[in-house]
């Protein structure tokens, strides 16, 4: 393992996560179970245990979402410490097979994540949290991705080591119809950074809406809050998707490169 | 036709996707298209690794005289054109005659490989790979 600021916050966050998850999992079942054939005064105690799993819910997920930007800062950090790395594509051969699942999972963690957050968000602001039942069982399904997430970010950065790497030049030479996604993006367009998150969070917020919709049909009770967050979230996502078109002009100028000067 | 909000925001996206995808074959097709000289030898490739600069390349001309009108250095795993530039004055290489041509390119210190690409007035090029460190 090579220890530096960040990989001990990534280890600590993940380690954290991991702990909190298992102890809101037994939660969330128990409420999932017995919400619909509890007595009024156990719906009481189930309602109070449900605020509780939520706050730490709430935790995991937001330290997971800043733990995904995180990754992959820590992973450009590791470059100059792996020799034989070029890019980011040097530091997941390092920590293959963890690396390239945790590439994979940090892509959609936003997206999944979102989707419960923005759900227990509407059910704090209807009387009567008619979601408590559902968010709990949509807790239940988040586990795998979320013990995933969390157990490949511990692998990861236990098994990066500084060991001499072949990097991306193995790959991606010059007869390869595409480039090296991590030397394109985060090295010589790094505006393509700034797009990216853009219309990730834009696609998100979409989703996320209509993930509402959804719900919508299912708990009429919803409805009115739920209109308005979703007009919110796509009035959002649409901000997003035109910062992510404006900063698209000055990537591709960084794709097409200074003016060269032949005849 | 009215388009909602969540089909303008997947435009957008798609929009985006077609155009970084269409600009990237566009170079790869610029670069790829330029006639290469023949008859230019690259005979060194100076390159200071304490500061990761591209100091110099030393041509020898076997063909009738060049001019060298400018440079270029495209990253080879990118595909994007990092850095060019003009010679003012232009430089001639006479046939038979080394040539030492002075190029301050600063490389990645993390390495990579790259095309030096010199471009002759007459809209030809000599391409050499520099792979560092």
């Amino acid at each position: 393992m090579i220890w530096t600021p960040l990989t001990a916050v990534m280890v600590i966050l993940g380690a954290f996560g991991l702990a909190l998850t298992l102890y809101t999992v037994p939660k969330a079942y128990k409420i999932g179970k017995r919400l619909s054939r509890a007595s009024l005064e156990e719906k009481y105690g189930l309602e109070k245990e449900y605020y509780l799993l939520s706050t730490v819910v709430w935790v995991v997920l937001i330290t997971r979402i800043v733990a995904s930007v995180l990754f992959w800062a820590t992973n450009e950090s590791l470059i100059p410490l792996i020799p034989g790395a070029m890019c980011q594509f040097g530091v997941n051969q390092v920590g293959a097979p963890y690396s390239w699942i945790d590439n994979g999972v940090k892509l959609i963690v936003l997206l999944v994540y979102g989707i419960w957050l923005s759900l227990d968000f509407l059910n704090r602001r209807v009387k009567g949290a008619p979601l408590i039942k559902a968010l709990s069982r949509l807790f239940l399904l988040l586990v795998p991705i979320l013990i995933l997430d969390l157990a490949v970010d511990i692998g990861l950065y236990f098994t990066v080591s500084a060991v001499t790497v072949p990097c991306c030049r193995v790959v991606f030479t010059a007869e390869s119809p595409i480039p090296c996604p991590y030397c394109f993006v985060f090295h010589d367009a790094p505006m393509f950074i700034v797009v990216i998150a853009c219309y990730g969070l834009a696609i998100s917020l979409v989703v996320w809406s209509f993930v509402i919709r959804y719900f919508m049909k299912k708990v009429p009770e919803i409805e009115n809050v739920g209109m308005e967050a979703i007009r919110r979230l796509v009035t959002l996502s649409l901000g997003f998707a035109i910062m992510g078109t404006v900063a698209l002009i000055p990537a591709i100028m960084q794709v097409m490169g200074p003016t060269v000067p032949f005849h | 036709m009215k388009v909602s909000t969540p089909k303008l925001v997947i435009i957008l996206t798609a929009l985006a996707i077609v155009i970084t995808g269409t600009t990237y074959v566009y170079i790869r097709t610029q670069q790829s298209s330029i006639a290469l000289e023949q008859n230019v030898d690259v005979v060194e490739i100076e390159v200071n690794r304490r500061t990761a600069v591209l100091v110099s390349v030393t041509l020898r001309n076997n063909g009738p005289p060049l001019i060298l009108e400018g440079a270029s250095l495209v990253k080879i795993q990118s595909g994007i054109t990092l850095v060019s530039s003009k010679f003012a004055p232009p430089i001639i290489l006479y046939t038979g005659n080394l040539t030492r041509i002075p190029i301050s390119y600063q490389l990645d210190r993390e390495g990579a490989d790259y095309f030096l690409q010199l471009f002759t007035n007459k809209g030809t090029a000599i391409r050499c790979t520099i792979s560092y460190p």
